[in-house]
Parts: structure tokens; C-alpha cells; sequence
């Protein structure tokens, strides 16, 4: 068989190790085969690629000297970063102790109340929310992997960038796109990456592929700024669903949280069925406290995805802080089902209900427990 | 009529001019000012009921907008009516941020064309919509609410200063924008419909009532126009830097009400200019501002730049009562009480008590009705006994012809020491002496002459006041003692083509007498005065060139060439019909220009300046009402550098990106630097601080440099985005009428596509 085609069939079942072995014995024998080069490029970056239009962990140096946020001091109820004063009517929510947010029924990176100084972050441990990441963690996760991949290869690293003519590349289409994501995602370039997509969008200006990848190199460098003009120009030429969630993303990053919401609308207007943006404007909505929001939009994700763990454990978790404790038993008995092997979850659901004066809800909803979750349950009460 | 009531001390620097007052959440009012840190303060405004003489707000009170660019300019308002809150414009630039203060959401961010230097928020002419008007570098756009553009417009400079209102009675309103070109020019929509010229920079413009505005200058004059004509100023040696007008003693009318650079607050009467009261604040003014608000009577704040915000309530006591008191210190409580300072003032120049202050009222300000003769003095006021005459005599004189052409050695050699014109004027014995003196006429210049009928009417002194044409405004002329005669000539140079009025005063007498007799005269100098027409053609032609049509026939246009220029031919006798050809040599910078018609009314204006050509145009449209004029403008070496600008644009973009790339990466390596190195700070291990702190200076050296060198190219990009519209601006000069607004957007259209040959072809050819 064609190796070449055998290498595409494995691309194809996700077996990305196994296409660049194959891809590069093709290499030895004709070095200038591009069809090859863009198929290892595309498996090396595949076993890489991450998803960035989730919400990420946001690191100490990032949170204290990052001004790109419009209001320092904004209205409270108006920013991610000071929480609304008391809500009244609801039974208070006990408040996560890394955040200083009302828990929620996901654990999420990202939470930036924050008024600590530098000296306060340092000397209170380790970064502000996360246990036990150093403070220069986050500059590392993006480090340049230059000289990290001449160790793995024998033969120096597959693509050397540097020595690459970049703008003759960028005007060969069918290779520029998997060049720059091997750059971007494989090889965090960022700032070579970034030449190559400026370049590319000034050969056309209408392409909203190369206007997102754009943002998403000045993203990484932090300019935030330049980033919400890419993606609302990606947005404008092409809706997307990434550039909804990009845009978004950015909002929230800069601290503007209603024209997150506002992105993810539009992005929810235009995919209707899609439940990312839903759920990305209830986080939103949980972030600023606004609970009963964020409720009706995680209930609205569920009706797209009845099962989406993150909808069910939210609705759940204020079911349960909303006085109706037997209402969650229901959105758990779904993520027990899919997700037994969590007893964390288990422990949480039960001992909430445990300390809350069990014995009075032990006739009713406790009986219904299937196996499983009252081994959970037996399993925490013994902890 | 004005009672202090609180201080409120925001301990920030201020820009001045930067400070505005909205409602930022419902039925509460706002201050917001922009600081030298490049962020907006907001804070809330204590109740009017509240004595208090210091108010310190708290840091967790105060709202800190952070822009990251320099703000140049702040305004509040709201695209629609029912918004129960402001919105708050903030100028940088590079962009308009129009953000929503109380929901912390910005409504939209625009790059303007050359930034945003001055904000206003209202409707233009026809157009339906609430904008928020920009002036820029060189241009004026109009964002609506969403972010659309419905008005641009070029400037011709960059506008500091935007005011929207009915100037002209028409039921529209215009766009007043005042420029660092001196003119306050008016515009209705994208069309300009009228220009103003000044003496400098507009620093601040406010609306009064019934078709009137009030301006200040950068070199000190406040002064008042009531639609196109200028009813009076004032000047002083500091600047205005905040203008309002409000109705402090109700009765009905406005006062202005002026904030100076030296810290001086005060209120005029808007009819004579007169002095109503007088505050002296501690720091230079930033802005005085009126609020509205909703639950207490208007009233005033009087912003200084280093934060002091003074608050004056408007007590409508006795109307007309014009007598002012104040709180001047709350712990003394005394009252102090500046009475109305109002005799009438006659003459040109008045010292004004303590203040040395230079106080003119333009009385004389008459502008002329068509038709007027341009020599005529239009007024005259003598104290010459009725036998003596006083004449003055202005002609361009080329002097040394060579002046332009020859090298230097002219320019400083002694070869014209005497000209020849000089010499009848003088006394023989005297011209020996001449020789020590510097030559005056060493240089193409206009030439004065100032002559008495009475030979013992000897002249020790010429004042002439004209504005726009000498720094400060005056020239006192005085020859020296031993050359006094009834004749005295000196070289005089106006910069700029526009009409000029001048207020000459001619000095006369016996020399060292304590009086001398007074004539004072308004000469109106022709358009055209620095240029001295030549009597053959010249050999070589001009490159450039404009041509248009004209339905006139070519008497008109000698007729019209005669009224602006110095002729020295008689052309009316002797006129060809079918041709006339008058030929110029620029007096300033020996630039030629030469003005054809044919008989069927094609006129061919030869120049190398765009300017000079633009300026043609404009007169003759003007003088002979031409509504509606398309041209072909050909001007190779105007055309030639906006290529070059064109590719060095594309150059500094190209490198803009890299640079800021490089900046913002060096900026993430430089944060965790420096957080690695207060960690080791915190470990105190020493010899480790030191090594971190050592390389972070390095980085941060290394990302200084960057910048600068970033700075300086943005500062030449702009540069150059301005020279292409005020390129397109000369050439939309060349043309009346429909066609100019027509190129503008042509232009506009062409600069976005960066297409440089359609932009010159546009230039060239629009509308033919």
C-alpha cells in the first residue's frame, strides 16, 4: 500500500505518532514532498492542540500588573473582579475559600476577585486561588519548545523557523495554514507566528481564518486590545462559533463582563443550537453572582445537551442552596451515571446533604440512590 | 450671584481642558477628569447642601478608567434621549472609546483618521441621528451609536476644539471647530461653509446664545462673534484655557465665564467684554463646567490642574444686581465683594489695573462690504491740523531682482546698500552715514511709506496693528533720531495670503517734544500684496498647474486681478480680448506665478504651490460668485510626495506590527522578571536580588529603547496621514461647489485602499 495513503487513514483514526514516523521516513526520501510536510506538520500539531476558548487559569503577574482593563475600580455587579454585595431572599451559598466566590457545582480556574498586592500574593502562598502553582507557572506553559525538540529528534528539530521564508510560505494557501498552527501550537512561536499571519492578512484582508489566528497570537502576547479588533472583525466576516467564543473570551479577560454575555448571545443567536455559548454566559453570570442567570442559562444548555456535566452540577448546586435539596438528587443521579469514578462529586453531593441535618431528608430522596451512588454515599459518610 | 460652597480635592494632576460632569448612575452627578497618568477619574459630586470646605474622596470612592494612551479629550452625552444615564467619550490618539460608565461596558471603540483631539455630541444638518463628532489632525468624523460613519469631512489642520450650534440663523446646525491653523472654520455636515481667521491656536470655544460663540486663544485672546462677525476681545498674556457661557445674575443673558492659565477665573459681560468678577484659584484653570444637575439648581465648577475642584452655587438674588460675593476662605468667613468694573474703553491699547493686561475692543472691526475699494481707509481719526495730510504708500518691491536666484553672497553682501528708491527721501548729509546702518530693503518685501504733507511734520514712530501678521500682534516702526524726516519707509512681510487689515498710527511732530500729533488709519491690504508682477513673461514656466472656466469675460478677470494684486501696468486700457497673461514673482520665497485667460474664458493658473493656487481659486470664486467650478489641477511635485509619503506609510505599518509584537513580549518576559525577582527579594538572597534586578534594568532599558523607536515612527506616520489630507484638502480648494465634496469622499475612499495612482488621477481630474 501507498505509504502516503496509509499515513492519511491513520491521520484520520487520530494515530498522529504513528503518521509522523511514517511521514517522516517519506521525508528522508524526498525531502521536498509537500503534501508529506503538511501531514506530519498536522500530527505533530494535533497531539498538541488545545482548545483556548475556555477559560484559563489567569497567573499572579497577570492579575497584578495587567492594566488592560478598562475600570480598576468598577461598580460592583459590573466586573469579574469585585463580587456583588449579598444577595437577598437565597439561602447564602458557603463561599469557596480559594476564590472568595460563592462555590459552584464545577471547579473552574478561573475566578479573579482579586485585591491583593504583589507582596500580599507572595507572602499569602502560593498564587491567589491556585494551591500549589508557582508564581511563574503560566510564563512556562508557553514556553518556546526550540530546544526542547532537539533532544527528542536526533536529526534537530522537523521545521527550523527561523531559517524559513516566511512570506514565501505564507502565499502558498494549502501550506501556510498547517505552517502556522505547527508555529503556534507545537512550537509556541508566538511572535514569528504572528508575523506570518500579519502577513497573511494583508494578502487578504477578508479572511477571517487568518484574522482569528491573528488574535489568538496578540492574545498571547497580552495585547488585548488588538485582539478584541481581530476577532471583531473575524466575527463580522464570518460567524463563526470560535470567533464568538474568542470574543468573549477576551471581554472577559479585560474585565468587561457585559459584552462578553453580549458575544455569547450573539453567538447563541446565530447557533442556536449550540451550547458552549450558553454555558459560557451562565459562567459569566456565576462569576458576577448573578446566580439566578446563570441558572436559567445552564437550564437552557441542558435543554440543547441533557448531558453536559457542567449544566447539571451548576443547576444542581443551586437547586440544593435554593432550599429544594431533592431537586438536585436528580441532575447528580445523571453525572453519577456517566460518572461514577468521581467519588469527589459524590462526597460533595452527600456531605452537603450530611450537614445540612440529613436525618430530615432521609425519608424521601435518599431511598431513590441507585447502588452505586450509595456506595458513594456509605463511602463518604465513613470519611 | 456666584457663592462658593465646597472644595472637592481629587489630588491628581488634570489636563486642562479635560474634565467634564455627567450623570453616570440615575440622578447622581459625576465628575470625570483625565489625569497625567493616561486614566479618567470619576468621582461622585457631594450634594450642593453640603458646606464643606475640603472634600477628600476616599480611593475606594473614586472610579480610575484606565486609557493606557495619552487622553486628549473627554466629553459626556448620550446618542439617545431616553438613556437615563451618560456615557463618557474619551479622545486618545489613535481612537474614540465610548464607554458606559455604570455598567462598566464599552459601547464602542473607533480608530479615527489622526486621532481624537476634540469631542463633541449632537446632530449636523440633516442628519437624523445623535452622533458624537471628532475632530482630528485633519479631519472630522461623526460615529453614530452603533459605530457607523455617517460624517467625515477634512479639516485642512488638526481641530482642538468642537462646539455644535445654529450659526447662521438657518435652522441646522453646524459644526464650529476651531483649528491650529488660526481659523474656526464652520462647517454644515461634511460641507464647510465658513471660515474665520484668528491669530493662533484655538484653545477653547463655547455657545452662547442667539447665534453667538465666544473663543480663546493660545496667545491670550477671548473674544466674542455673533454669527461671522466679531463683536470684541480681550488679551492677556496667559491662556484661556476654559470658556463657558451661563447666566450667573438672571437676567436672561449669558455671561462668559473664562478660566486662565494663571489661575485666574472670571466672568464678562458677553455684550462689551466688560469685567463682572474676578476669582484667583491656586493652580492654573483646567475647566470651569456647569452642572446640571437634576435634583439641585445648576451650578458651576471651576477645575484646577492639580485637582482642585471648586463648586459655586448661582444665586439669582436681585436680577441685575451684578454684585458678587463669595466664600473666599470658610474658616475666616469673609466676604469679599468685587464691584462691577465698567467704563467704556475708546483706545487701541489700555493697561488694565494690576494685571498689565493689554485690553482692545474691536470696535473698529468693520469687515468690508463688496464693492469697497481695498486702498480706501475704511476709518481715519486724526488729531493733525487740517493742513497736514498724512499718506501711506504700500507697494511690493522687488529690490535686489536677484535675491532669489543668486547664491548667498547677495544675501549678506553690501551690494544694494542704498536702494535706489530711498534715496529722494533723504537728506544728502545723510546718506553717508547710512552706510553703518543695517539695510532694510536687503530682501523682496512690501514696502511702506509713510509720508507727511508738512515737511516739519517729522515721524518718530509707526505703530501698526494687524493681526496674523506679526508675533504679538503690533510693529512699532521708529527711525533713528538723526534720519528723522516727514518721510519714512520700512519693509514689512505678510505671511499668509488673506485679506489683512491694518490699523496704522503715524506719530508726528517736532522730534523730542513730550506730544505729538496722532493720525491713525485702517489700511486693508490687498490679498495678494506679497506679489510683484513682472512686466515680460518669463522665460521658464511654472511645472504645475490649475486651469479652469470661467463666464466672464477677460476685463473681469484684469478688473478682479487689479483689486488683489499690485498691478503696475494699466491693463484696462490696453486689453487684448482674447488673451491676458499677468505674471508674478512671490515676494516671500521668489515663487512664480503667472495668471492666463483666454477669450473663451479658460483661465490657466501657473504655480509650483498647491497653496498659492488653491488661494487663486478661492478669491476668484469667491469675488465673482462663482457657485460651481471643476478644474484639472496639475501640481507634479505635490503629487510626487504623496508617493513618497504613500510607500513610507507602508513601510512604518509594516513595522508597526513587528515592534509592537516585540514590545508586548519583551513586556511578558519583563513581568516575570520581576516577579522572579521579588520573590528572591522575599527569600533575601542577596547576591540573587541583585543579579535579577541588574538584568530587569536591561530589559526594561532594552524596552524603553523599543518604544522610542516606535514613537518616533508613529510620529512620522502621522505626520504623513496629515500631509496626504491636507493635500487633498489644497486640492478640493481648487474646485467649488458640489464637486469638493464629491473628492473629498472620492479621496477618502482611494487613502483606504491605499491606491495612490486613483488619488493623484482624483487630484488631477475630479469633476472634469
Amino acid at each position: 500500500m501507498n505509504p502516503y495513503y496509509v499515513a492519511l487513514r491513520l491521520f484520520e483514526l487520530r494515530r498522529y505518532e504513528d503518521v509522523s514516523k511514517i511521514a517522516t521516513k517519506l521525508l528522508e526520501k524526498d525531502p521536498q514532498n509537500e503534501a508529506v510536510w503538511a501531514l506530519k506538520m498536522r500530527a505533530l500539531t494535533q497531539q498538541v492542540y488545545v482548545d483556548e476558548y475556555e477559560m484559563e487559569y489567569e497567573g499572579v503577574v497577570d492579575q497584578l500588573m495587567d492594566e488592560s482593563a478598562i475600570a480598576s475600580n468598577p461598580r460592583a455587579g459590573t466586573s469579574l473582579r469585585t463580587a456583588m454585595p449579598g444577595r437577598p431572599g437565597a439561602t447564602a451559598r458557603p463561599m469557596s475559600r480559594k476564590t472568595g466566590r460563592p462555590v459552584s457545582g464545577m471547579l473552574r480556574p478561573s475566578s479573579r476577585q482579586t485585591t491583593a498586592s504583589l507582596r500580599g500574593a507572595m507572602t499569602t502562598g502560593r498564587g491567589i486561588q491556585t494551591g500549589q502553582q508557582p508564581l511563574t507557572a503560566k510564563i512556562g506553559k508557553m514556553l518556546r519548545q526550540g530546544t526542547a525538540s532537539m533532544i527528542t529528534s536526533p536529526n534537530g528539530p522537523f521545521i527550523v523557523l527561523s531559517r524559513l521564508n516566511l512570506s514565501k510560505y505564507t502565499q502558498k494557501r494549502y501550506l501556510a495554514k498547517p505552517l502556522f498552527e505547527y508555529m503556534f501550537f507545537h512550537d509556541h512561536e508566538t511572535a514569528l507566528a504572528l508575523e506570518m499571519a500579519n502577513a497573511a492578512c494583508e494578502l487578504d484582508p477578508k479572511d477571517w481564518w487568518w484574522l482569528s489566528r491573528r488574535g489568538m497570537c496578540h492574545y498571547r502576547l497580552g495585547l488585548h486590545r488588538e485582539v478584541e479588533k481581530d476577532f471583531q472583525q473575524a466575527v463580522a466576516l464570518f460567524p463563526h462559533p470560535d470567533n464568538f467564543l474568542w470574543l468573549s473570551k477576551v471581554y472577559a479577560r479585560i474585565d468587561l463582563p457585559a459584552q462578553a454575555i453580549e458575544s455569547y448571545k450573539n453567538g447563541n443567536s446565530t447557533f442556536p443550537y449550540e451550547p458552549a455559548m450558553l454555558l459560557g454566559a451562565a459562567r459569566i453570570y456565576e462569576e458576577l453572582d448573578d446566580l439566578t442567570n446563570s441558572t436559567l442559562y445552564y437550564r437552557d444548555a441542558l435543554k440543547i445537551d441533557a448531558m453536559n456535566f457542567e449544566a447539571l452540577a451548576c443547576v444542581g448546586m443551586e437547586c440544593y442552596y435554593n432550599d429544594q435539596p431533592e431537586l438536585p438528587l436528580r441532575y447528580y443521579r445523571y453525572l453519577f451515571q456517566d460518572a461514577v469514578q468521581v467519588p469527589s462529586l459524590a462526597c460533595h453531593v452527600i456531605s452537603n446533604l450530611v450537614s445540612d441535618g440529613f436525618s430530615k431528608w432521609e425519608s424521601t430522596p435518599l431511598r431513590s440512590l441507585s447502588t452505586s451512588e450509595c456506595v458513594a454515599f456509605s463511602a463518604s459518610r465513613r470519611t | 450671584m456666584l457663592r462658593a460652597v465646597y472644595d472637592l480635592q481629587l489630588q491628581q494632576t488634570i489636563r486642562p481642558g479635560r474634565v467634564v460632569c455627567g450623570m453616570f448612575s440615575e440622578g447622581e452627578m459625576y465628575i470625570a477628569a483625565a489625569n497625567m497618568a493616561n486614566k479618567v477619574i470619576i468621582s461622585k459630586l457631594p450634594t450642593l447642601v453640603t458646606y464643606a470646605s475640603r472634600i477628600v474622596p476616599s480611593k475606594e470612592s473614586l472610579q480610575v478608567l484606565n486609557i493606557n494612551q495619552t487622553i486628549t479629550a473627554l466629553a459626556v452625552g448620550k446618542f439617545t434621549r431616553d438613556s437615563p444615564t451618560d456615557l463618557l467619550f474619551i479622545g486618545t490618539p489613535t481612537e474614540l472609546i465610548v464607554y458606559d460608565v455604570p455598567s462598566n461596558r464599552e459601547v464602542f471603540r473607533r480608530p479615527t483618521t489622526g486621532g481624537a483631539s476634540s469631542i463633541a455630541i449632537g446632530t449636523t444638518g440633516r442628519i437624523k441621528k445623535t452622533l458624537a463628532i471628532v475632530g482630528g489632525q485633519s479631519a472630522l468624523q461623526g460615529f453614530d451609536q452603533e459605530g457607523n460613519e455617517p460624517l467625515w469631512t477634512l479639516t485642512g489642520d488638526n481641530v482642538s476644539v468642537l462646539c455644535l450650534f445654529d450659526i447662521n440663523k438657518d435652522g441646522q446646525t453646524e459644526i464650529v471647530a476651531g483649528c491650529d491653523d488660526h481659523q474656526i472654520r464652520v462647517f454644515r455636515e461634511t460641507e464647510q461653509i465658513f471660515s474665520m481667521s484668528e491669530t493662533d491656536n484655538v484653545v477653547s470655544l463655547a455657545v452662547l446664545k442667539d447665534q453667538s460663540f465666544v473663543y480663546g486663544l493660545s496667545n491670550g485672546t477671548v473674544g466674542v462673534y455673533e454669527q461671522y462677525d466679531r463683536r470684541w476681545r480681550v488679551k492677556s498674556k496667559s491662556v484661556p484655557t476654559a470658556l463657558i457661557g451661563m447666566d450667573l445674575n438672571g437676567n436672561g443673558e449669558q455671561e462668559i465665564l473664562c478660566g486662565w492659565s494663571n489661575g485666574k477665573f472670571e466672568v464678562r459681560d458677553r455684550f462689551t467684554g466688560n469685567l463682572m468678577f474676578k476669582y484667583q484659584m491656586d493652580d492654573p484653570v483646567a475647566q470651569v463646567v456647569e452642572v446640571h444637575d437634576p435634583r439641585a439648581n445648576s451650578y458651576l465648577l471651576v477645575c484646577s490642574t492639580e485637582g482642585n475642584v471648586k463648586a459655586f452655587a448661582v444665586e439669582n438674588g436681585a436680577a441685575g444686581d451684578s454684585e458678587v460675593t463669595f466664600l473666599q476662605d470658610v474658616s475666616s468667613n469673609e466676604f469679599i465683594s468685587v464691584d462691577e468694573q465698567g467704563e467704556s474703553r475708546i483706545n487701541i491699547f489700555e493697561e488694565e489695573d494690576e494685571n498689565e493686561e493689554a485690553t482692545m475692543q474691536d470696535r473698529l472691526d468693520v469687515r468690508p462690504k463688496k464693492g469697497d475699494f481695498i486702498m480706501d481707509a475704511a476709518y481715519e481719526w486724526s488729531t493733525m491740523q487740517e493742513d497736514v495730510e498724512v499718506i501711506v504708500e504700500i507697494e511690493p518691491s522687488m529690490n535686489d531682482p536677484n535675491y532669489f536666484t543668486s547664491s548667498d553672497s547677495h544675501r549678506d553682501g553690501q551690494k544694494s546698500l542704498v536702494p535706489p528708491g530711498i534715496q529722494a527721501f533723504l537728506r544728502t548729509d545723510d546718506v553717508g552715514d547710512l552706510k553703518s546702518l543695517p539695510n532694510l530693503f536687503d530682501k523682496p518685501c512690501l514696502k511702506f511709506t509713510v509720508r507727511t504733507t508738512v515737511s516739519t511734520y517729522k515721524i518718530p514712530g509707526v505703530i501698526i496693528f494687524a493681526e496674523g501678521v506679526f508675533a504679538g500682534e503690533s510693529y512699532y516702526h521708529h527711525p533713528p533720531e538723526r534720519l528723522l524726516s516727514n518721510v519714512t519707509q520700512f519693509p514689512l512681510s505678510i505671511p499668509k495670503n488673506t485679506p489683512v487689515e491694518m490699523f496704522v498710527t503715524v506719530m508726528a511732530g517736532q522730534p523730542n517734544r513730550k506730544y505729538y500729533f496722532c493720525h491713525g488709519q485702517l489700511i486693508k491690504i490687498k490679498r495678494f500684496a506679497m506679489y510683484y508682477q513682472l512686466t515680460e513673461q518669463q522665460p521658464t514656466q511654472p511645472e504645475g498647474y490649475v486651469t479652469f472656466k470661467l463666464l466672464e469675460r477677460t476685463n473681469r478677470f484684469l478688473l478682479w486681478a487689479a483689486d488683489h494684486f499690485f498691478l503696475r501696468t494699466d491693463h484696462k486700457s490696453s486689453t487684448d480680448p482674447n488673451k491676458a497673461v499677468l505674471s508674478f514673482v512671490g515676494l516671500r520665497d521668489g515663487e512664480k506665478l503667472s495668471l492666463e485667460m483666454t477669450g473663451d474664458g479658460e483661465v490657466t493658473v501657473r504655480t509650483d504651490s498647491i497653496d498659492t493656487a488653491g488661494d487663486v481659486v478661492e478669491c476668484i470664486a469667491e469675488s465673482m460668485s462663482v457657485k460651481q467650478l471643476t478644474s484639472r489641477a496639475h501640481f507634479p511635485k505635490a503629487y510626487d510626495t504623496l508617493k513618497d509619503v504613500f510607500v513610507q506609510v507602508e513601510e512604518f505599518q509594516k513595522n508597526r506590527q513587528r515592534q509592537v509584537a516585540d514590545i508586548a513580549d519583551r513586556g511578558s518576559t519583563i513581568r516575570a522578571m520581576l516577579m522572579k525577582a521579588e520573590e528572591t527579594k522575599m527569600l533575601e538572597v542577596w547576591p540573587e536580588v541583585r543579579k535579577c534586578f541588574l538584568e530587569l534594568g536591561n530589559q526594561n532599558k532594552a524596552v524603553l529603547g523599543d518604544f522610542r523607536v516606535q514613537m518616533e515612527a508613529h510620529e512620522k506616520l502621522t505626520t504623513g496621514l496629515k500631509l496626504v489630507s491636507q493635500l487633498i484638502d489644497k486640492a478640493a480648494r481648487l474646485r467649488v461647489g458640489s464637486v469638493k465634496a464629491d473628492l473629498f469622499a472620492k479621496c477618502r475612499m482611494a487613502v483606504q485602499n491605499r491606491d495612490v495612482g486613483l488619488l493623484t488621477r482624483l487630484m488631477e481630474f475630479a469633476g472634469t
